[in-house]
């Protein structure tokens, strides 16, 4: 059901679906917050710097089967007239709302925008020489593409698995 | 610092209108399109929160901030352009699969570095 009269149940989804984005990002990060700490200054610094991105991966990754799920059954369930119709609130409440929320197309791009931004600004770790330096720049920007990558190709994977789980429902 | 309830509250009044504008983008901007304004649009406050940096002189400066974040949570969405794509993958459509992700990715870059740059300038 689209239009304009599900917003208020958008609207509802859209703000439980924030909150409890921001909830797990927040306790994500506060659990990785130990690691992150003992492992600045190591050799690693290539998977580290991705570090912080998990809480954001698990996320959207989560997120992305959810809303594969819930498309595929509510149309499994609309091409079936033995079985009994969704109540036409509820896609647009969980999906748009809740689940689209939930997730964030913004920081993950906002991350990845980061990485050059925090390598213009003297973020270079120093004293590697030349091409130290020019590797380091090519592994910190080849790392946000890769860890972008992965989550597209995650993200895209989880609801198609959410879509056939659903559809067999 | 804000208090956790208050936090709370402003990040679900963002996320509702949010939510509630990618809604009504979705079913007013033609060919499809309002959701890629409506990430277009969250990067774009995203990137000028980021550049403009999260400490706010006042306290009714830090809650709209706040607020501004929840309507990025709310307005963006990443589970709507993948299960998108993954419609497409399903059929064997590829190719029209990466052109939903390359649309949403280059538009949410392209505006996330224009609001960091906004961003910055404004909080000079």
């Amino acid at each position: 059901m689209r239009g304009p009269a599900v917003v208020p149940w958008v609207a509802l989804g859209g703000a439980t679906g924030a909150v409890a984005g921001w909830l797990v990002l927040t306790a994500g990060e506060a659990l990785l917050r130990p690691w992150l700490a003992r492992a600045s200054g190591t050799t690693w610094f290539f998977l580290l710097d991705a570090l912080p991105l998990v809480p954001l991966v698990v996320v959207n990754t989560l997120g992305a089967f959810l809303l594969g799920l819930l498309w595929g059954t509510s149309r499994a369930a609309a091409a079936d007239p033995s079985r009994r119709a969704w109540d036409p609130r509820w896609v647009p409440a969980l999906g748009t709302g809740f689940l689209g929320s939930f997730t964030s197309i913004s920081l993950a791009l906002a991350w990845a925008a980061a990485v050059p931004a925090w390598l213009a600004s003297g973020g270079l770790r120093g004293g590697l020489g030349l091409i130290g330096s020019v590797v380091e720049v090519l592994v910190h920007v080849s790392a946000g593409l890769v860890v972008l990558g992965g989550m597209i190709v995650l993200g895209t994977a989880a609801a198609a698995a959410g879509l056939r789980t659903g559809a067999r429902r | 610092m804000t208090p956790l309830p208050l936090v709370v509250v402003l990040l679900a009044v963002g996320g509702a209108l949010g939510a509630a504008v990618r809604h009504l983008l979705d079913i007013r901007v033609p060919r499809g399109r309002g959701v890629l304004a409506a990430n277009a649009l969250a990067c774009l406050v995203s990137g000028l929160l980021a550049g403009a940096g999260l400490v706010a002189g006042t306290p009714v400066l830090g809650a709209l901030m706040i607020s501004a974040g929840g309507a990025t949570l709310g307005l963006g969405t990443w589970s709507t352009v993948a299960a998108r794509a993954a419609d497409a993958v399903l059929v064997g459509a590829w190719a029209r699969a990466a052109a939903v992700w390359g649309a949403h990715v280059g538009a949410g870059l392209v505006a996330t570095v224009v609001g960091g740059v906004l961003g910055l300038a404004l909080a000079r």
